[in-house]
């Protein structure tokens, strides 16, 4: 499907303040050592969380619909561009969250919409200024797991919006964002099932974002969080990481679009479990009644018949 | 009018009632004997719910002519008031008694040739929603052929080839593809779980069946004592629409485990009775929706209705129930529980998850056993909530 798109020069990238650019041409730069041609990233969370908006902050314009209040449709959104020979997807989805549910219909179509693709990384997007967790989290990451399989958490980086906001009085800035990583990693690693052999070593990164205006600048003009870091350049280099962390991509193809088939599982045993049965439970059962039959004591009533008959006579 | 009243004069009537668990009613069904050894029978069935009343009729003729054959043949009309050929539900039975020189074990060769339409336990709502989901009707006709081989009077083993042609048909008699499909935001679409292997609403498949019966259980002073197992396989062919392979199975374990000693003979009481059941059935392979296992039911957990708790490849049953001797009758007490074992998902479309049911589910209750009648109350641990059921004939 990519190729069929006609490609775009990334101009967004001319937006960015010369230090930002600079450091982004530096990463493409990686890529063309390494003589890797496209990236793609999946963009997935819940609704509302400001996963299109940091779609459009990295592409530098405005190539996903955003929107406040509005709901988001069901269609996935692939924007791709193109600088140096280099080409970048990224693939915006809706949200998995629907009236307090996951929506299965939205899995099932993002699934299919990246038929024959293959994803490089996988950006799970969050809020930082959200306090709690729930059931609800576990379960859409229960959900992309059953939709990707585990190997999606080894190509996959933890994204927190509105990173600009401030902590409630008393609590430090970093040590905020640490506790609200920690419980999100864990909701990831409990939703997904993930154990330690699973990962490995491997650690989920975790990246902040600030896709609003006011986002605050630094004397180069570039946007950085709250303690000092540009997160523009920042987010490419955890990319850049995760692309090259030696895991491998996962291509969707139609058997994991499709999911898989139960009915085909254990059907090459169906000769074996039918003499199983024949031969160890159905021979035992047709000898234990005849042993039952040669062994069957008579009631009462009939050896008192019996008794009486012969008497009788 | 004469023949009718020259027949009148011979019939002798019997009233029998029985539970029908299709439709939540009771059917009436008179058995009408002539002297002459033609059977006929004929059946109302006020099944008020459905405002439909059903009407059959059997003619049989036993050992026709003294040559160990039989033929039997039935019709019923689902609604006498409206008939419409759907509705026509037929069996036609040939029975013949093998005679064995060198083994002489009493072996019957059947062949019967019947169709039969009913309710699917699996397209059904759960919790909350039931008037969601429109009912959907599983029609087969089936072409049978077994040997039956009686080692004692209930001792039974049964092995023959079985050919059916299935259809299946939502509430407007349309045939039907799949199930509804209900969106989390409320929405509804048709592309649900398939309710056929090929996908078309018509399915053709050929099965192998094997089925034994291991009763050692014996009357004392009229309360059942002993044991009975049972075990049951459907064997796919992999002749039909798709080649469907399958294997699927059934064992059903009860003991009537005699609590205390009494003397055996004419009114004496009879003894306290505990009664331990298992049952586990499972299937590897290509299985429709309409041959998944449904939990829940009046012979799965008590209390619910039939599918209520889910359809799943797999599933165990567990109940025990103690009875104590009143009179001339027992009141028992019971708790029973059922479970998927997580294969409710590995039905093609999971419709146990998509209608929100729960996939186990476990009750207990109290009743009185009546003549043939038991009156049961029951709680339901899934609601939280009892009611009051009559029943006919036996649970174990």
């Amino acid at each position: 499907m990519a190729a069929l798109q006609t490609l775009r020069e990334w101009i967004g990238i001319q937006q960015f303040p010369p230090a930002t650019q600079s450091k982004l041409l530096e990463i493409l730069g990686k890529y063309k050592e390494e003589d890797v041609s496209s990236l793609t990233v999946l963009v997935m969370g819940k609704g509302g969380v400001g996963k299109s908006s940091t779609v459009n902050s990295v592409i530098g314009e405005k190539a996903a619909a955003v929107s406040t209040f509005q709901s988001e449709g069901l269609r996935p959104t692939l924007v791709s561009r193109t600088r140096s020979g280099f080409t970048l997807n990224i693939i915006d989805t809706p949200g998995l969250i629907e009236g307090g549910y996951v929506n299965d219909q939205a899995i099932n179509i993002i699934k299919r919409f990246l038929l024959n693709m293959t994803i490089d990384v996988l950006l799970y997007v969050d809020r930082l200024d959200v306090y709690r967790v729930d059931d609800l989290d576990r379960q859409v990451v229960g959900a992309i797991t059953d939709a990707f399989g585990k190997e999606i958490w080894k190509k996959s980086a933890l994204v927190l919006t509105h990173a600009q906001f401030s902590p409630p009085d008393g609590l430090n800035y970093n040590h905020f964002v640490s506790k609200r990583s920690n419980a999100l990693l864990k909701v990831i690693q409990t939703g997904a099932q993930l154990k330690k052999q699973d990962l490995q070593g491997f650690s989920i990164p975790v990246i902040l974002v600030e896709n609003s205006g006011r986002c605050h600048k630094n004397e180069s003009d570039e946007k950085i969080l709250p303690c000092g870091t540009s997160w523009i350049p920042n987010l490419f280099n955890k990319i850049t990481e995760i692309s090259f962390n030696g895991n491998k991509a996962i291509h969707v193809d139609k058997k994991l679009v499709e999911g898989p088939n139960p009915n085909e599982r254990g059907k090459k045993l169906i000769p074996l479990m039918f003499a199983f049965q024949y031969l160890l439970v159905m021979k035992p059962l047709v000898r234990a009644i005849k042993s039952d039959v040669s062994r069957e004591s008579k009631p009462a009533w009939e050896l008192r018949d019996s008794g009486l008959a012969s008497r009788r006579s | 009018m004469e023949a009718v009243k020259e027949a009148v004069r011979k019939i002798k009537s019997l009233v029998i009632p029985h539970a029908d668990e299709k439709d939540n009613g009771i059917v009436f069904e008179i058995k009408l004997n002539e002297t002459d050894q033609r059977v006929e029978k004929w059946g109302l069935d006020p099944s008020l719910d459905f405002f439909e009343v059903t009407g059959n009729c059997n003619l049989g003729r036993p050992n026709s002519e003294g040559s160990n054959q039989s033929l039997m043949g039935s019709v019923t009309i689902r609604n006498i008031f409206n008939p419409k050929l759907d509705d026509l539900l037929s069996k036609i039975e040939y029975v013949r008694f093998l005679e064995a020189v060198k083994k002489p074990r009493n072996r019957t060769f059947k062949t019967s040739f019947f169709n039969s339409r009913k309710l699917s336990p699996v397209f059904t709502g759960g919790p909350g929603y039931e008037d969601l989901v429109p009912p959907m009707f599983v029609g087969r006709d089936c072409l049978k052929a077994t040997i039956t081989e009686n080692l004692t009077r209930q001792r039974e083993l049964t092995y023959g080839v079985m050919f059916e042609e299935i259809i299946t048909r939502d509430e407007n008699r349309r045939i039907s593809e799949n199930g509804l499909l209900l969106s989390p935001d409320g929405g509804i679409s048709i592309n649900g779980p398939p309710t056929t292997l090929s996908g078309t609403g018509i399915d053709h498949i050929a099965t192998l069946q094997a089925n034994i019966t291991r009763d050692n259980t014996k009357l004392v002073n009229g309360a059942v004592v002993g044991e009975k197992n049972i075990f049951q396989v459907d064997q796919g062919l992999g002749i039909g629409n798709n080649f469907p392979l399958f294997n699927r199975h059934q064992l059903s374990l009860t003991s009537f485990i005699q609590l205390k000693q009494v003397e055996e003979g004419s009114d004496k009481p009879q003894p306290p009775v505990l009664v331990l059941h298992g049952r586990y059935g499972g299937c590897i392979g290509d299985l429709p929706s309409y041959d998944v296992f449904a939990l829940g039911g009046p012979n799965s957990v008590r209390g619910y209705s039939m599918g209520e708790l889910g359809a799943a490849k797999n599933i165990l049953e567990l109940g025990a129930e103690i009875r104590i001797p009143v009179k001339n009758t027992h009141v028992y007490a019971f708790a029973e529980h059922g479970n998927d074992l997580g294969s409710s998902k590995d039905v093609k479309g999971n419709p146990t998850g998509l209608y929100r049911k729960m996939g186990h589910g476990s009750s207990y209750g109290l009743g009185v056993k009546l003549g043939m009648v038991r009156a049961e109350y029951t709680v339901r641990h899934n609601r939280g909530t009892g009611a009051l059921f009559l029943r006919f004939g036996e649970r174990y």
